[in-house]
């Protein structure tokens, strides 16, 4: 698995946590529960860290996807992007180990396996 | 959700009766490769930092020997609870300071569809908290026995 596309997968994965500790419902419910949910912070500081490790045109990209889709980066099953559910090309790349990007929606794609 | 499904959730491969590991990352590292290994997953290292990013917004340990990490991370692709007892007990950093017993490690997808995760998360809350109900998951290793006291 190549480098580029696990730091995208790290990075996708901080800014869910941080949406779904900011979604003030959801972390009312997590604290009533009895979870501590006080270091949004740091996961912000971490969160710069990582996309600092990303090359800036993958992460000017991932930002733009961000705001248009809100989540990037995808798993693609049967090669179809499970996104926006279009058949990627067969003609295209089929090197599972590269970033992809569907050839419709443009985000980063991923094989999910198990 | 009633108790019934939420027995549903348990697999008698991803329990885990006698985990003994060095410290909380460990326990959090172990679970990860046990289901890794039992589910044939890929993204194992994936899966394991969301956790631990999870664990800087604040310890998952809730006290009463419970802790119940969680997260949706891009590494897995359905809603998936691994359950580890530790007979020694670890520290987990826990809001009661007290060792970690019992281990609910619960993941799912980026989109969570259904909308079942936090339901999840709250009756497992719910189960825990009831003392005589605790008391017996700390003690067996069964998990025929553990499905009886999540099915109340």
């Amino acid at each position: 698995m190549r480098e580029d596309v696990l730091r995208l997968m790290e990075l996708h994965n901080l800014d869910q946590l941080i949406h779904d500790t900011e979604n003030q419902r959801a972390a009312e419910f997590e604290k009533k529960l009895g979870f501590q949910m006080d270091g949004l912070n740091k996961l912000k500081e971490k969160r710069e860290q990582v996309a600092q490790d990303i090359d800036p045109e993958t992460l000017s990209l991932y930002d733009k996807l961000r705001k248009r889709y809100q989540w990037p980066v995808v798993p693609i099953t049967d090669n179809i992007c499970l996104g926006c559910f279009i058949r990627q090309p067969t003609s295209g790349s089929t090197d599972h180990e590269s970033l992809r990007n569907c050839e419709n929606c443009k985000r980063f794609l991923y094989e999910l396996q198990g | 959700m009633d108790n019934p499904d939420l027995a549903s959730f348990f697999h008698h491969d991803l329990y885990i009766p006698d985990l003994a590991p060095k410290d909380k990352e460990d326990t959090l590292r172990q679970m990860v490769d046990h289901l890794v290994k039992t589910r044939g997953l890929d993204y194992g290292n994936v899966i394991l930092n969301t956790l631990m990013e999870r664990e800087k917004l604040g310890s998952t340990g809730i006290g009463k020997q419970v802790a119940i990490p969680h997260s949706r991370s891009l590494g897995c692709n359905e809603l998936t609870v691994i359950f580890a007892r530790i007979p020694k007990g670890i520290k987990f950093d826990a809001v009661d300071k007290k060792p970690v017993h019992l281990v609910f490690m619960i993941l799912a997808p980026y989109q969570d569809k259904g909308n079942r995760y936090l339901p999840l998360l709250g009756k497992i809350v719910e189960t825990v908290k009831d003392d005589k109900r605790r008391k017996i998951l700390i003690n067996t290793d069964s998990f025929d026995e553990f499905l009886k006291i999540l099915e109340g």
